[in-house]
C-alpha cells in the first residue's frame, strides 16, 4: 500500500478522481457537499474582510494624495491644507453618496412591504469568464438562510442584481443577472405588458447585456422599453426593474429575441439588498407594527423587518424563474 | 528541511495564497488593463510549480483552486433546471496547471528565472483556450448554445489582453518568490525532477 502511494502517477490519479467525484456530487441539487464551504467561510471571510477594509483605506489615501498633487501644481503654499481639505471632502462625498443609497434603499419598504430586507456589502467579484459568481457578507449568522429556496437581490435603487445561490456562515454566493445560468420571468412595464424571459448569455455578458426571449409573436419591442420582473414563478416579486431594451431582432418570426441592458452594474455595486418573503405576513396589525419597529443597522450589514400590512407576492409558488416559462 | 524552515515555508505560502486570492476578487479594477483583470491566482500557481517543482505546484494549485471555487465558483444548470454552484472545478483545474507548469519545457527552461514569465504565458494560453473549448462543448451538449464568441473575439479581446496583464502581474510575483521565499534564498534545495535549483542555473536569464 505504501508503495502504491509513493507512486506519483497514482496519487495524481487518485486526487483527480476524488475531485471529479466532488464536482459531480456538488452538482446534485440539495447535496450536503454544499456545506463543505461553511467551515472555510469562518476562516476566509474575516481575512477577506480585512483585505477589503485595508484596500479601501489605501484607495482613499491614494486618491487623496493624487488630488493633493494636482492642487500642489496650482498653489504651492496651500498644498498641504488643500490636500487635507480635498481628502475630507472626498470622504464626505463618499459618505453622502452611501447615505443617499441607503436612504433610497429603505424606500424599498414602501414597495415590498411583505419582505424582510437584508442589507449586504459585496465581498468578492468574478475571477474570470467561468468563475463568475459574487460573494456578499450576509450569512447564516445574520439569520439568513437560502438552503431551501433562493431570493432576489437588488441594488440600492431597487434594480434587480441577481439571486442568492448558496449561504455559508458569514457570506452568501449571488448569481448575477448577466451570468448565463440566470433567468427570470419579466414583462414589459406597461399595462398588460407582454411576458418574456430574461436570461444571461455567454456572448452578451461581456457587453453588459442580457438576452430576452420567448417574446410573443405579435409583440414588437422598442429600444428603451423597460422590463420589470413579472412575479411569475415566485422567485422574484413582481415589479422589480430589470433594465431597458437595447435591440430587437425579428429576423426569425418564430423566435423573436432582444437584448436588454440591465440597470444594475455589478462591477460598480458596493451594497446590495436581499428580499426575503416575510413568513408573518398574515400576522395581526399589532404584531406587524411591533415587528416594523425592529430595525437594526450595522456599518456592513443591515436587516430590516418590513411591516406586513398588505398581501402580495411571496415567492411561495413553484419556482420557474430559472426554468420554463409558460406565456 | 528543519522545522523552522518548514514553518517559514508554510507561513509564506499561506500569506501568498490568501493575498493573491483576496486581492484578485476584492480589487479586480486595480489589476485591470484593456478590460481584463490579471489572474493572480493562475500566475501564482504557475510560478510556484515552475520554480519549486511538481509537489509545490500541485499542492498550491489545489488550495488556490479551492479558494477560487469558494469565492467565485462556476455555476452550471442542475438536473432540476436550477443553477448549481460547483465545488472542486477550480481545485482540479489548478492542480493540473501547477503540475504542468513544473513539467512542461523543464529541460529547455531549466527553471531560469525570467523564463517563468514565458511559462505563465503558456499556461494562460492553455487555460483560456481550454476553457473556451470546454465551455463550447458543454453548452453544445447541454443544448444551451444559442451563440458563441467568434474566434477573432476570443483571440483579440480575451486571450491577447489576458496574456499581457498576466505577464505584467507575473514579474512582481516572480521576484517575490525569488527574493522573499517561500524557500530561503528562493531556492528549493531538493527537487526530485533532476533539475535542482542548487546549481543556480535557474537564476540565469
Amino acid at each position: 500500500m505504501r508503495k502504491l502511494f509513493s507512486n506519483k502517477l497514482f496519487v495524481i490519479a487518485l486526487v483527480s478522481l476524488i475531485l471529479i467525484a466532488f464536482i459531480v456530487f456538488s452538482a446534485i441539487p440539495g447535496s450536503p457537499l454544499s456545506n463543505v464551504t461553511k467551515p472555510l467561510s469562518v476562516i476566509v471571510d474575516p481575512i477577506q474582510s480585512v483585505f477589503k477594509k485595508a484596500g479601501s483605506k489605501i484607495s482613499d489615501f491614494y486618491a487623496a494624495i493624487a488630488e493633493g498633487m494636482e492642487i500642489r501644481k496650482e498653489n504651492e503654499e496651500l498644498r498641504e491644507e488643500i490636500a487635507e481639505l480635498e481628502y475630507q471632502i472626498q470622504q464626505g462625498e463618499e459618505a453622502k453618496l452611501r447615505w443617499e443609497e441607503l436612504k433610497s434603499a429603505f424606500a424599498i419598504q414602501d414597495t415590498f412591504e411583505n419582505y424582510h430586507i437584508y442589507g449586504a456589502s459585496v465581498l468578492t467579484r468574478e475571477s474570470d469568464d467561468w468563475f463568475s459568481v459574487i460573494r456578499i457578507d450576509v450569512g447564516e449568522r445574520d439569520d439568513f438562510d437560502s438552503s431551501t429556496t433562493s431570493y432576489a437581490v437588488v441594488d440600492a435603487r431597487m434594480n434587480l442584481v441577481g439571486r442568492v445561490m448558496v449561504t455559508d456562515e458569514d457570506s452568501s454566493k449571488v448569481l448575477p443577472l448577466l451570468h448565463e445560468g440566470f433567468s427570470a420571468s419579466a414583462k414589459v412595464n406597461v399595462v398588460n405588458g407582454a411576458l418574456v424571459l430574461v436570461t444571461g448569455d455567454f456572448t452578451l455578458k461581456n457587453d453588459g447585456l442580457c438576452l430576452v426571449s420567448r417574446i410573443p409573436s405579435n409583440i414588437v419591442l422598442h429600444k428603451g422599453d423597460e422590463l420589470v420582473t413579472s412575479g411569475e414563478g415566485g422567485l422574484f416579486p413582481a415589479g422589480i426593474p430589470i433594465g431597458v431594451i437595447e435591440s430587437f431582432d425579428d429576423s426569425d418570426p418564430d423566435n423573436l429575441t432582444a437584448t436588454l441592458r440591465p440597470y444594475a452594474s455589478v462591477a460598480d455595486i458596493k451594497d446590495v439588498f436581499i428580499l426575503v418573503p416575510n413568513p408573518n405576513k398574515g400576522a395581526s396589525q399589532d404584531e406587524s407594527e411591533e415587528s416594523s419597529s425592529e430595525t437594526t443597522t450595522s456599518p456592513e450589514t443591515s436587516q430590516t423587518t418590513a411591516t406586513p400590512e398588505t398581501t402580495g407576492e411571496t415567492g411561495e409558488t413553484t419556482n420557474t424563474d430559472n426554468g420554463d416559462l409558460s406565456v | 528541511m528543519n522545522k523552522q524552515k518548514r514553518a517559514r515555508q508554510i507561513l509564506l505560502y499561506a500569506l501568498y495564497i490568501t493575498s493573491a486570492c483576496c486581492l484578485q476578487v476584492t480589487f479586480p479594477g486595480f489589476f485591470s488593463l484593456f478590460g481584463r483583470t490579471a489572474d493572480l491566482m493562475l500566475v501564482f500557481v504557475v510560478l510556484a510549480g515552475y520554480l519549486f517543482g511538481p509537489v509545490d505546484g500541485v499542492v498550491v494549485g489545489i488550495i488556490v483552486g479551492m479558494f477560487r471555487d469558494y469565492f467565485s465558483g462556476p455555476v452550471v444548470m442542475g438536473l432540476n433546471r436550477e443553477p448549481v454552484a460547483l465545488l472542486g472545478v477550480g481545485s482540479l483545474t489548478f492542480m493540473y496547471i501547477g503540475l504542468l507548469s513544473s513539467l512542461v519545457f523543464r529541460r529547455r527552461f531549466r527553471r531560469k528565472l525570467f523564463l517563468g514569465i514565458l511559462q505563465v504565458e503558456l499556461m494562460t494560453l492553455a487555460y483560456y483556450i481550454g476553457g473556451h473549448i470546454v465551455t463550447y462543448v458543454y453548452l453544445n451538449v447541454s443544448g444551451n448554445l444559442t451563440s458563441y464568441h467568434s474566434l477573432k473575439y476570443i483571440v483579440v479581446s480575451c486571450v491577447l489582453p489576458q496574456l499581457l496583464v498576466n505577464a505584467l502581474a507575473s514579474l512582481p510575483v516572480l521576484l517575490i518568490l525569488r527574493f522573499i521565499g517561500p524557500y530561503s534564498k528562493g531556492v528549493r534545495s531538493r527537487l526530485v525532477d533532476g533539475y535542482s535549483m542548487e546549481d543556480k542555473q535557474w537564476q540565469s536569464v
